[in-house]
């Protein structure tokens, strides 16, 4: 019988609940939803709230949706000036009741808004002959209070739309300008002194603020785009090292240190038969003292041998610079490359032959040959390392990038090209594993 | 509201309760087991829906929850092996079990076969051909990348016919 998905799913798609069972389990869940049911928010929450914590307002708020529609309460009161019985209605409830659903921009724009009518109002006021101390007192006030808040929104919504302290300082500069320009003229035409004068005098140093406060964005905005500039050319720098080691990794990539390791395992195996279980503590163990396979007869030699290579491996070790270089200068082919993955299987193969042929080894020419092969293969084991060391230094370099700043999203692609690489090692060394596990079985 | 959520929520009990009670009991090879993390998986689901939260994808949210209740379940207890399981009487399929044919897998079979995977291999092949989940969502239920998924599916499935072949012969 041969295996597919399909049987494999089908056998699995039998195990199912009895009718007992899911009915028993279904009347459980119900008895516990009923039970544990906590009030599920609703997106009208915030705003019961405010309800039961000021029933005037709410009353309000709802006489305002009452008549909103047309000539009603709210209608006459966003015509009333300072002094009027429905202007306290106008600024606290009407106006108010418009920003609750605006976006932070939004509503600093608004109180820009805001401010420029308290302006207009005194006009009128001023053009009636009706601007009092107490209208003068409520008018500075409210233009103080409406441009503190709309430089709070557009601080808040400087997050999402950096610009946006600039342009609503600008805006309140342009808008309060144009109308202390007409108030002036009023004062001069109307001969009128005093409480005008009281807020020509605070929209002035309102306006100071304002120019001040561009002033002070622009400057922010400016600092913040040359950071990123900053920031945007240090990434692109170490993307382009990290394309560099990555090409070479995937070029080197073509002996898996797990095929080696595994190999060198075979070696101790056939040495001395070892359990299963030993050749864990053994994994360990070898990547550390790769012995070789040598018979009782020329123990005492080869050991000088041994000694020989291992000051070898050691001298391998410390080139890792240099091997570095070597890596930097390979290129062309990939991982998926088919050859390449038959070299692997070459360099196995090498050391497979390497294995069977210690059990005959009887001439120093032999052993020679036999030495120099395995020394080839630590060689490469020592490439792998310094590789994957490499690689884990980098990733870790771009882990972190991507904390600190948003413009990091251009380096994703690169993360994952290291994570693919990432995966194609442990596709390779699987593979490994794979045939570890035949040869086993044969 | 309260109503539309629990009816909305018994169909999906109605929809997956099959699937989970499958994903559970493959894992944990004990019937009594399963059902039990498979009520306690709903529970809990409907616990953080409960709690106002929002649940983009029902089906893999589900899955992942059963995921994390079976792992809570095996630290608490040494995992038995299949087989001293199966003398202690494991019954996998229910009552109205479909009888299988001579060309197919039995379930204990392939809840085995499952089973022999390396750990890695697991869940995700599980879930890519067994449940037919999208890489994106195994990717979501086992927090791995997708990318990873989709390298594990690939080697995975090559694992699972090797081993089965060598069981055969």
């Amino acid at each position: 019988m041969n295996f597919s998905e399909q049987k494999l799913k089908e056998a699995l798609k039998t195990i199912r609940m009895s009718q007992d069972e899911r009915t028993a389990i279904r009347s459980a869940l119900h008895r516990h939803m009923t039970a544990y049911t906590k009030p599920i928010k609703s997106p009208f929450a915030q705003h019961a709230h405010r309800f039961i914590l000021r029933p005037m307002q709410a009353i309000a708020i709802m006489l305002v949706v009452l008549v909103s529609s047309g000539t009603g309460l709210s209608y006459a009161a966003s015509e009333a000036l300072p002094g009027d019985p429905l202007y306290g209605f106008k600024i606290g409830i009407t106006e108010e009741i418009k920003t609750i659903t605006m976006k932070d921009d939004t509503r600093a724009n608004y109180e820009v808004t805001r401010a420029a009518k308290r302006l207009e109002e005194t006009a009128q006021l001023a053009l009636t002959g009706r601007l009092d101390h107490n209208a003068e007192a409520v008018i500075r006030e409210q233009l103080t209070k409406h441009t503190e808040k709309a430089k709070k929104f557009a601080q808040k919504a400087s997050i999402a739309k950096p610009e946006t302290p600039a342009t609503v300082a600008s805006d309140i500069n342009s808008e309060l300008s144009a109308h202390s320009q007409v108030l002036t003229e009023i004062k001069e035409i109307k001969q009128i002194n005093g409480e005008l004068s009281g807020i020509l005098e605070t929209t002035k140093k309102t306006i100071a603020i304002a120019v001040q406060d561009e002033e002070d964005a622009l400057e922010v905005l400016a600092a913040n785009n040359e950071q990123s500039e900053v920031t945007l050319d240090r990434i692109t720098e170490q993307r382009k090292e990290l394309k560099n080691k990555l090409t070479t990794l995937e070029n080197l990539v073509n002996t898996p240190i797990e095929n080696i390791e595994s190999a060198l395992i075979d070696i101790a195996t056939d040495l001395e038969t070892i359990t299963i279980g030993d050749e864990m503590i053994l994994e360990e163990e070898i990547s550390e003292t790769p012995t070789l396979p040598i018979s009782e007869l020329q123990e005492v030699t080869l050991d000088k041998k041994i000694e020989q290579i291992n000051t070898d491996k050691e001298d391998v070790r410390e080139e890792d610079v240099l091997i570095e270089e070597v890596i930097i200068n390979n290129d062309q082919e990939t991982l998926e490359d088919p050859i390449l993955i038959e070299e692997v299987n070459v360099d196995i193969a090498l050391i497979h032959e390497l294995s069977d042929d210690s059990y005959k080894l009887e001439t120093e020419e032999e052993y020679a040959e036999a030495s120099a092969k395995l020394q080839e293969a630590i060689k490469r084991i020592n490439n792998m390392l310094s590789l994957i060391k490499l690689k884990e230094k980098y990733s870790a370099v771009l882990e972190e990038e991507l904390i600190i700043t948003p413009e990091t999203q251009e380096i994703k692609p690169v993360i994952d090209e290291v994570m693919e690489v990432e995966s194609a090692l442990e596709e390779i060394s699987t593979e490994a594993m794979m045939n570890e596990l035949e040869k086993r079985e044969i | 509201m309260e109503d539309i959520l629990q009816q909305k929520f018994l169909e999906a009990y109605d929809t997956y309760n099959d699937d989970i009670f499958r994903f559970c009991i493959v894992k944990v090879r004990n019937r009594d087991i399963a059902l039990d993390i498979t009520q306690d998986t709903f529970t809990k689901t409907w616990e953080y829906l409960s709690a106002g939260k929002e649940i983009d994808n029902m089906r893999a949210f589900l899955y992942q929850v059963a995921r994390n209740a079976i792992i809570d379940w095996s630290r608490k207890k040494k995992s038995e092996s299949l087989d001293a399981l199966t003398e202690t009487g494991l019954e996998f399929g229910s009552d109205d079990e479909v009888k299988q044919t001579e060309n197919s897998i039995d379930a204990k079979q392939a809840a085995k076969l499952i089973d022999d995977l390396p750990d890695k291999y697991r869940d995700i092949l599980y879930f890519r051909y067994v449940e037919d989940l999208s890489v994106q969502e195994i990717a979501d239920i086992t927090g791995e990348r997708e990318n990873t998924v989709s390298v594990r599916v690939h080697r995975g499935v090559k694992l699972i016919e090797e081993l089965f072949n060598k069981k055969q012969s």
